[in-house]
């Protein structure tokens, strides 16, 4: 995909967004389903990998979904897309829970990420676009340095503040911050490459 | 180090969620006063984002079972026929808006220096009630012969500055549905009398009107978000306004052709006087905008519009617009 053309799909999945969350303000329930639809594997994905326990993963993706049918007005289109948002309130309901009932048993302890099913769930179909990221991502995992792997497999998939990345890896606090981040903007520049070739 | 520096060190970490409570706030207040950390707080949120991939579907059911507690948790707009739902999606907006006033956000001033929020959500109700008493529909206090708007307004003020603010809430939204319901039984055609004699699909759409207008005085007297009608919701509005304006402007041979831009625009041609001729001056304005001034919430001067031809005439329509308002 060309620049350009990025940044016009860009826009218009922002405008898809924003009119998603104008529908749902106006008390939509189609635009609920809709949103469902489109994002329920993502939200319920996130939420399988963190709490590795299906009804967990379903009551948490259940309830970032009623958070957004209640209070539509908290996304913000100008910050960021709807996927994201959706992700972080999976993300983050995930690790409450989990820290609450401190529950949690890897199966993978090497802190590499795992690429498979987690659990029992249906696996996903085609699904075109979501299958494309996912590969790139993929990709783009195995280019990074396992340092810088093993920091955010620490910090996004266990739920760990990045002191706790820092005391589990002995590194200063400073350095597991930079790690985290230096890996996440690795991602955003592979996924651009991705969407731009 | 400066708090920039600070912060900007802390973006990986929170786009992962693996900042502790404190630190989170602090990167969420600076990222609303720089750019370049948002900037980049949104791409490595978007690549936080596909780290887990998408691997499994959720379980059967889910979607049936997310709708049905859903509706226990807010109830969605009513079903109603087409030329109505502008009025039952702006309903639902509103109640979402007072749902969780606090009570001292109910005593807000928020129209006309001296309407509260509680008193505004009261007068809605009570020129609903019209609208339903029309419809054959039980209405409290009952309707008296020929009771205009601003007589059913003070009636239901009196009632209603007795009861708590919730109670009013309920009532306005159960009449509101009320009505939306009604509509589907297939009333026959009739006449509301609101502020003059409306079509009942015209009034309806100025119910949505004027529930849309107080609904942002609400939304700015209490800090909350203003969000315009969807464009398909909009456009009947303006449409009312446009076909409306005539009857306050000074009648002589001239027109106005309106151009108004964005979702749920169009353009219009507004003759001064029913004898046609041909438009001496184009405007052209944002249709949320030029909504907003004919609803009395902007002023002419505060509006950007674009205008060719005949200057003086333009600036004498702009300035008669706001006089359309109140809306019934």
């Amino acid at each position: 995909m060309e620049v350009s053309a990025l940044f016009q799909q860009r826009a218009t999945d922002a405008a898809d967004d924003a009119r998603l969350r104008d529908r749902l303000v106006v008390g939509d329930e189609s635009a609920l389903a809709d949103l469902h639809e489109r994002f329920s594997s993502l939200v319920y994905t996130v939420a399988a990998r963190v709490t590795r326990d299906g009804p967990a993963a379903e009551d948490v993706t259940q309830e970032v979904f009623l958070a957004v049918w209640q209070r539509p007005h908290a996304f913000e289109p100008a910050k960021g897309s709807m996927r994201a948002w959706l992700t972080m309130l999976a993300h983050r309901r995930a690790v409450d829970l989990v820290r609450r009932e401190e529950a949690h048993r890897r199966t993978c302890r090497d802190g590499r990420l795992s690429a498979g099913a987690i659990m029992s769930g249906d696996p996903v179909g085609d699904q075109v676009s979501a299958a494309e990221t996912a590969e790139r991502l993929a990709a783009a995992r195995r280019e990074l340095p396992e340092h810088l792997d093993r920091a955010i497999a620490l910090a996004y998939l266990e739920g760990h503040t990045y002191r706790e990345v820092a005391a589990e890896l002995g590194l200063p606090e400073g350095t597991a911050k930079s790690r985290l981040r230096e890996a996440l903007r690795r991602l955003a520049v592979a996924l651009h490459d991705g969407e731009t070739t | 180090m400066n708090s920039h520096e600070a912060v900007a060190e802390l973006l990986g970490a929170w786009a992962l969620d693996a900042c502790p409570p404190d630190e989170e706030l602090l990167v969420e207040a600076h990222l609303d006063s720089c750019p370049a950390c948002a900037a980049e707080a949104r791409e490595l949120r978007e690549a936080a984002a596909s780290i887990g991939g998408v691997f499994l579907r959720a379980p059967a059911g889910s979607a049936d079972r997310l709708l049905a507690a859903a509706r226990e948790r807010r109830p969605p707009a009513t079903a109603t026929l087409g030329y109505a739902r502008a009025y039952a999606a702006q309903v639902a907006a509103l109640d979402l808006l007072v749902h969780d006033l606090a009570p001292h956000e109910w005593r807000r001033t928020a129209a006309y220096g001296e309407l509260t929020v509680h008193d505004l959500l009261a007068h809605l109700a009570a020129v609903d009630g019209l609208v339903a008493d029309a419809l054959g529909l039980p209405v409290r206090p009952p309707v008296r012969p020929g009771e205009d708007v601003a007589a059913r307004t003070d009636a239901v003020l009196r009632r209603e500055r007795d009861r708590p603010a919730e109670e009013t809430r309920r009532s306005w939204r159960a009449q509101a549905d009320a009505v939306c319901r009604a509509l589907l039984t297939g009333p026959e055609p009739l006449t509301v009398s609101l502020s003059q004699p409306f079509s009942l699909v015209d009034a309806m759409t100025a119910r949505a009107y004027e529930t849309w207008i107080h609904g942002e005085d609400i939304a700015v007297a209490t800090g909350r978000a203003v969000v315009a009608p969807l464009p398909e919701h909009l456009h009947p509005m303006a449409d009312l306004a446009a076909r409306m304006l005539p009857r306050v402007l000074t009648p002589r041979p001239a027109a106005v052709r309106l151009h108004l831009t964005g979702p749920g625009g169009g353009t219009w041609t507004i003759p001064f006087a029913p004898e046609p001729v041909r438009p001496a001056a184009e405007l052209a304005a944002d249709v949320v905008e030029f909504c907003r001034l004919a609803g009395a919430r902007r002023d002419p001067s505060q509006i950007t519009v674009e205008i060719n031809g005949d200057a003086a005439l333009a600036r004498e329509f702009l300035a008669a617009v706001p006089t359309l308002a109140p809306v019934p």
